[in-house]
């Protein structure tokens, strides 16, 4: 399936672009972060979640829709 | 009530709506970017009871997007000046100022009192603090951080709804989520992000409206893509907040490793010891101390080697954030004898005017 790939925050800035389309078979919660974490490193130090149409997703869920955010924390006030 | 004609016309408010503002208690804490915008629409809305949580003192960058203080105000302390705006705005309410930081100490006994709570603070340490202690009391807590162009808003707590720990389970790292002290913000941000919670505020007073409970909106000032997602509820996280029963003195994050801190106390008494400010040239108040040396954060790189050799380095900033970011880079620069300072400058200012008294 190929995702859409939507980057928030500080996400955006570590990988530098906003949005991307990945191609991964039979995507889930953990096949996609090992995707993410084989091609951008840098990720592992910074958390994150997973949205799949625009649902939050649980660990281990499958991914159904293509349309997926990724959102880190912001401490900014 | 003329002052409030416009909401009373209002079907859904009413008089018994704008009464029920009127007998509303609302603390903020954090009286900076979100919190300014908050405070005066609560205080224009005629929320009766406004409390405002910070102890940072007023600086020229933050005027940038404080739109509360004015350039006069700069060295004084933000909750008094944001006070006296705010009852020049409306004299009808009762505003409460607590010039002091949020710690797991004060954190339940002044929640305590307020029937709702804003998040405006701008430190993860705080947001967790904030969370848990409305979890224990529990209290709806209207959320709101910002990061360059882009903001995000809920509401966690509320009505046995899901909890910031349901969306982020732990603190992050802080080093690896920097905040607008390093790394700037669009002025007019907060201003958006802090109007919609001050809304989210409005609509759970009046029970009006759905609020964004279970929900978590972004928005982006650039592109003005927004996205609002569903928030599942995470039970376990909320119930080892409750089992634990109290606030974590010192929140463990996803990558807490051996960093040197040290207390101010402990610092003073280090003979050959150098201070070493990361603040920017502007911030305020200034630190009395011998043995100091300003370099601001984003120069720490290429000054390094103005450090007096041999010396214990302890490096400070205004919350504690920066220290600890320096102090892991100077780790990694294998510079020994450094340490992160627990306290900011307005604490250490503090701590220093008791001594002088006793």
């Amino acid at each position: 399936m190929v995702l859409e790939i939507n980057y928030y925050g500080i996400l955006a800035d570590i990988i530098g672009q906003n949005q991307e389309e990945l191609e991964i078979e039979n995507p889930t919660y953990t096949r996609l972060i090992e995707v993410l974490h084989e091609r951008y490193p840098q990720l592992k130090n910074t958390p994150f979640k997973i949205a799949s149409e625009n649902q939050i997703l649980e660990d281990e869920a499958p991914i159904i829709h293509h349309n997926i955010a990724l959102l880190p924390p912001f401490s900014g006030g | 009530m003329e002052r409030y004609d416009r909401h009373i016309r209002l079907a859904a408010i009413g008089k018994q709506g704008q009464d029920r503002l009127l007998s509303a208690k609302v603390l903020v804490i954090g009286a900076g970017g979100l919190g300014c915008p908050v405070l005066q629409y609560l205080a224009a809305a005629g929320v009766g009871t406004l409390g405002i949580m910070d102890d940072d003192v007023v600086a020229l960058s933050n005027l940038q997007r404080q739109i509360l203080f004015r350039t006069s105000d700069i060295g004084k302390p933000k909750v008094k000046v944001a006070k006296k705006h705010l009852l020049a705005l409306n004299p009808e309410i009762q505003i409460n100022a607590y010039n002091e930081r949020l710690s797991p100490q004060n954190a339940l006994e002044r929640l305590k009192y307020y029937d709702l709570i804003v998040d405006g603070t701008d430190n993860f340490e705080a947001r967790y603090w904030i969370n848990d202690a409305a979890i224990l009391l529990e209290k709806p807590v209207v959320y709101g951080a910002i990061y360059k162009f882009e903001g995000q808003v809920a509401v966690f707590n509320h009505q046995q709804g899901p909890s910031y720990r349901c969306l982020f389970p732990t603190p992050p790292n802080q080093a690896s989520i920097p905040n607008c002290e390093e790394i700037g913000v669009l002025g007019v941000l907060p201003g958006i992000i802090g109007t919609l919670q001050a809304n989210e505020v409005l609509k759970i007073l009046l029970n009006m409206g759905t609020p964004l409970s279970g929900k978590v909106l972004c928005y982006n000032t650039l592109t003005h893509k927004q996205i609002v997602l569903d928030l599942p509820k995470n039970e376990q996280s909320i119930q080892e907040v409750k089992d634990r029963n109290s606030l974590l003195e010192e929140e463990t994050t996803l990558d807490c490793d051996l960093l040197p801190t040290i207390k101010f106390k402990e610092a003073i008494t280090i003979d050959n010891v150098q201070f070493i400010d990361l603040r920017a040239p502007q911030e305020q108040p200034k630190l009395p101390l011998e043995q100091l040396l300003y370099i601001p954060f984003a120069e720490l790189q290429d000054r390094i080697n103005e450090l007096t050799p041999m010396a214990t380095h302890v490096f400070f900033c205004q919350s504690g954030k920066r220290s600890k970011t320096a102090v892991r880079w100077m780790q990694e620069q294998k510079v020994s004898n450094c340490y992160s300072l627990i306290e900011g400058a307005p604490e250490i200012i503090r701590y220093l005017e008791q001594t002088k008294t006793e």
